[in-house]
């Protein structure tokens, strides 16, 4: 009687354990293992994952995820401090209308940003004609379907994500360690280098994780801009499952096993460094 | 001081208009008839005219719209629920449930899509259902926001001794959960609904994957318009982005008018 009393307490927790163990625990474990099924078949072998890491058309996917993730990641980062440190220096009237601007522009994603960089980047685009008609070189040659055309649209969704998470990181930065520098005559990049960022750094590490994560998922917009046409990991798995080509869920599966692992590595990269960075400060 | 002023505006001004460009010059597209040179031609009201005309633009936003509310109402009771049993009996069940629900950050998208395709896409009951398989990954898409939004709430409120209080009046530790302390959560759990609102109305990946034809929503209209006029598209994104805008600005007002109530709360003591 006192058991079932005990146990009828955590009944609340039922639904919540039933949508997460239906729609997420499961699925996902069913997707590592069947990466491990040879192809039509319920036999286990590794045939799938040698295909994904010796045949050129996986590893040219995962190089290109792996490159325009990084570079964005790392862009987007430099780019969300300088953003985040220039509102902190500026009156709190202009820190409001910057932050509903990050807001905004926050939601403005997917596939209605990849119509929008078409619009004015795209082989008609409207600043690639400005570029032709005033002799801009950069503009008129702008290629925005080149892996360099989705860097640059990347960077444009990780600038919102990455400064709305360091601003409050910025707080930490107090204006006595500034002056006390400016005592010591150290300038304004010594005191950055040498103060500034190493406190910020937990911070600058957990955000590049997360734009690294958000650029490697992302889909909608590529999917929009490129279609099939420019091979990233997101595209190739879902052509996999979904689509008028052969269905290959098998080797589907064990590319995307192969993507969790990338984001997990990264990940834990990430912390790792944070908890030597953190030890390192406790000393 | 005025120099390093100067140096954070020009940073500010470059980032302020490398991402507002995109969306002005979308705006600006929907309203014209051609901009092949430096300005546009003409302006027209005629691609908002043929989208509000096309039977199939206002159901898509309805179709978003309906999609969208079902997994938050369920994900905001399943993650309250969970989230007032570790709280009340069993704290340290606490970081299980924040890891499960904030796992879906990194496996959102294409890899949740896929596996839930692949686990339940030959069932023939209710799981193999389409829209139930949206719905479900839906709900594990917004976990991460609704949790944030009811765990930051819950740190505001001390929950443990308003049940004790409530419980030396008499009350049951749910009644008094539900009566007391879920009042107290609604602001906050009604801001990361609608956040997640506005996050769910412009997917596509989720959908396309799982529900293909079944459910065209504005997003999947707005796909396949590729192949039509500039303009259309454009009308069609200042539409959604528009109903976006309205989100956020409730939201907002929503924020402001809970700070202003606790700080009148604050004052008042």
């Amino acid at each position: 009687m006192k058991t079932i009393k005990r146990l009828s307490r955590y009944c609340p927790l039922l639904p919540f354990l039933i949508i997460v163990g239906i729609y997420e625990v499961v699925p996902l474990a069913f997707i590592v293992v069947r990466g491990f099924y040879s192809p039509g078949t319920t036999m286990l072998s590794v045939e799938n994952y040698q295909a994904v890491l010796s045949k050129k058309v996986y590893l040219t996917c995962i190089r290109n995820s792996m490159y325009v993730s990084l570079l964005s990641a790392f862009a987007g980062l430099a780019i969300s401090f300088l953003t985040a440190l220039s509102l902190t220096k500026v009156s709190p009237k202009i820190q409001s209308v910057g932050l509903s601007l990050l807001n905004i522009t926050s939601n403005f994603g997917g596939v209605a940003l990849a119509f929008a960089f078409i619009i004015i980047l795209g082989s008609a685009g409207v600043l690639v004609n400005v570029g032709r008609i005033l002799n801009i070189g950069f503009l008129a040659d702008f290629d925005l379907y080149s892996r360099d055309g989705l860097i640059f649209m990347y960077i444009y969704f990780q600038i919102p994500l990455g400064t709305l998470l360091l601003l409050p990181a910025f707080e930490a930065i107090k204006v006595e360690w500034k002056e006390s520098a400016a005592l010591m005559k150290a300038s304004s990049t010594t005191f950055w280098l040498r103060v500034g960022i190493p406190v910020l750094a937990p911070s600058l590490l957990s955000t590049f994780s997360i734009l690294f994560a958000n650029a490697l998922t992302a889909f909608n917009c590529v999917y929009a801009l490129v279609s099939n046409s420019f091979l990233l990991l997101p595209i190739k798995i879902q052509s996999m499952f979904v689509g008028d080509v052969k269905l290959q869920p098998e080797l589907g599966s064990a590319l995307s096993t192969i993507m969790l692992l990338i984001l997990v590595a990264v990940m834990g990269a990430c912390n790792l460094v944070k908890w030597m960075l953190d030890r390192r400060m406790a000393k | 001081m005025k120099r390093r002023n100067g140096a954070a505006c020009a940073v500010l001004i470059a980032v302020g208009l490398y991402l507002l460009i995109p969306v002005l010059c979308t705006f600006v597209y929907a309203f014209c008839t051609a901009w092949t040179d430096l300005l546009p031609r003409s302006f027209t009201l005629k691609f908002f005219l043929e989208i509000f005309e096309d039977p199939r633009f206002l159901p898509s936003i309805g179709r978003a719209l309906i999609i969208s509310v079902i997994p938050i109402l369920i994900t905001t009771c399943a993650v309250t629920l969970a989230l007032y049993v570790c709280t009340v009996y069993a704290p340290k069940l606490e970081r299980l449930v924040q890891t499960l629900c904030m796992a879906p950050y990194t496996i959102q998208g294409v890899i949740l899509a896929v596996a839930v395709l692949t686990m339940y896409s030959a069932q023939t009951g209710f799981l193999g259902n389409r829209i139930i398989m949206l719905s479900g990954v839906y709900c594990i898409c917004i976990m991460p926001h609704i949790y944030t939004g009811v765990r930051n709430s819950l740190n505001t409120v001390n929950v443990p001794r308003m049940l004790e209080a409530a419980e030396i009046l008499g009350a049951g530790k749910l009644y008094a959960f539900v009566r007391t302390i879920l009042p107290s959560l609604l602001s906050g759990v009604v801001i990361s609904a609608m956040m997640s609102l506005a996050g769910l109305i412009g997917d596509y990946v989720v959908i396309k994957i799982l529900a293909g034809s079944y459910w065209t929503t504005a997003m999947v209209l707005l796909m396949n318009s590729r192949s039509v006029e500039g303009q259309l598209s454009s009308a069609m994104i200042v539409v959604i982005f528009s109903i976006n805008l309205l989100i956020s600005f409730a939201v907002f007002t929503l924020r402001r008018h809970s700070q202003e109530k606790r700080s009148r709360v604050h004052s008042a003591k």
